[in-house]
């Protein structure tokens, strides 16, 4: 049987797309007729909806077990270097606590960044693009000296690392009378620098400035490692600007991340977001050796980016999320809570499970969310 | 709006849940047994005392007079997406 029939058949059940590819799969090894096969997407059929999460069920809360659990064998803290590359990378519990509160900038961190197809293969090309994203300072590039007497810095320049870094000395030359706005004069292999304004001070300040120059490359992008990996070159970084790299001659942006979500969402948008809070948070989980479903995880995601942002998740449940003053003053510093609330004068609408245990009325989860009517007519067997 | 919740048609039909939920369940059965604790009718044959265990075998047999009624707006409903 061909797969187009297959899928035909298939198509007429509700099934998720993961689930319809495996069970696609497993048809295609066997050689069935109509009949057959029929007969066994009903049972993977029946097989799916006996799996379903049943209405009623408290999802977050299994979510939030399933997640916590493992979580308490997670150690504590690890720094691990990632393969042979030596990279720092933030792992376990710090991580995982960073990917829900959603920091600003991660504490490590780090992109992967492929190439384009004709990039890829060559280690000289890699090694290029390596040196356009990079950060490269004038500090790596040559020694600095002040002559106080002539009121000059001489940069003595290391003409193997200039080439290795691919920078071309007219370009540096221009770059640094531009931003410093001093002269700068070239004489056998060095450079001497002269501000406009002959003092001291200015001099030493010229000399400080001169460092934080980014003569080649991203500001952000601190350390660039190249490693052959599946036959192709790829790039890792300590640093990430995802915006800049991808960018960058030779990159192939549609296979370049960045451990930094709230760049991603910035940058790709709030689904691509959700994709890379499951994917972080999954990988610091199976780096640890946890299983955890990715169903869990998935909710957690959803509930962090529906409204359109990333939005974190603390000891107080998902943030910006509107809390009642029952359910909050039973978490913490009750009589303040209810002062306060008593002052505005606020209402409570009994709508979460906290309000309804205090008030003891039925929650509404599983059997208390269960609307009872009578059925007429008798007995119905 | 309201949905059929004869145990019947919603076996024959292809919405999730098939069948009532462990939570249905479990409700109905509690009603039920209070029900009987508090005196009502016994609506099967039967030797047992237990309440509880009363109202089980009449939920398997299909004979409690009562069922759920689900809300459109509660549950997602594979159909509703055009699923099927």
């Amino acid at each position: 049987m061909d797969i187009k029939e297959i899928e035909k058949e298939l198509k007429k059940y509700p099934f998720p797309e993961s689930v319809r590819r495996d069970i696609r799969e497993e048809l295609a090894k066997l050689d069935l007729n109509k009949k057959s096969l029929k007969k066994i997407i009903d049972r993977c059929y029946e097989e799916y909806l006996s799996n379903l999460m049943e209405p009623g069920e408290a999802a977050g809360i299994i979510a939030a077990q399933s997640i916590g659990e493992p979580g308490t064998q997670m150690t504590m803290r690890t720094f691990h270097y990632a393969g042979v590359a030596e990279i720092n990378v933030t792992l376990g519990l710090p991580r995982l606590i960073e990917i829900m509160d959603v920091r600003k900038t991660p504490s490590t961190p780090i992109m992967t960044i492929r190439l384009q197809d004709d990039y890829s293969n060559d280690r000289k090309l890699a090694r290029e693009v390596a040196n356009r994203i990079e950060a490269t300072y004038i500090t790596d590039l040559a020694d600095i000296s002040v002559d106080i007497t002539g009121m000059k810095i001489i940069l003595f320049l290391d003409e193997k690392v200039m080439e290795r870094k691919q920078v071309d000395k007219d370009e540096l030359v221009k770059k640094l009378s531009k931003s410093l706005k001093v002269d700068v004069e070239e004489k056998d292999g060095k450079l001497y620098l002269s501000p406009k304004e002959p003092s001291y001070r200015k001099l030493l300040q010229t000399v400080e400035k001169m460092k934080d120059i980014v003569i080649k490359g991203i500001k952000e992008i601190r350390r660039v490692i190249i490693r052959k990996e599946e036959g192709e070159y790829v790039l890792y970084t300590e640093g990430s600007n995802l915006k800049k790299v991808m960018r960058v001659k030779g990159v192939d942006y549609r296979r370049t991340t960045t451990n930094n979500i709230l760049e991603i969402a910035e940058v790709l948008g709030i689904e691509a977001a959700r994709n890379a809070i499951i994917k972080e948070a999954l990988d610091t989980l199976e780096e640890q050796g946890l299983n955890v479903d990715v169903r869990h995880i998935m909710l957690v995601a959803d509930m962090m980016t529906n409204d359109g942002e990333v939005k974190q998740v603390g000891r107080h449940g998902v943030a910006g999320e509107k809390v009642s003053v029952l359910s909050r003053a039973a978490f913490e510093v009750t009589v303040n809570h209810l002062l306060e609330a008593a002052i505005r004068g606020d209402t409570d609408n009994l709508s979460g499970v906290t309000e309804n245990v205090i008030v003891g009325q039925a929650i509404k989860l599983g059997t208390g969310d269960v609307e009872l009517i009578s059925k007429l007519g008798g007995r119905s067997k | 709006m309201e949905i059929k919740t004869d145990d019947k048609s919603r076996k024959s039909s292809k919405s999730f849940p098939t069948g009532y939920t462990r939570f249905e369940k479990a409700r109905i059965i509690g009603a039920r047994a209070l029900q009987i604790a508090m005196g009502a009718p016994v609506l099967i044959k039967t030797d047992r005392t237990n309440p509880i265990e009363i109202a089980m075998e009449e939920f398997n047999k299909g004979v409690i007079p009562i069922t759920v009624r689900r809300r459109r707006d509660r549950f997602i409903w594979l159909e509703d997406k055009g699923l099927l």
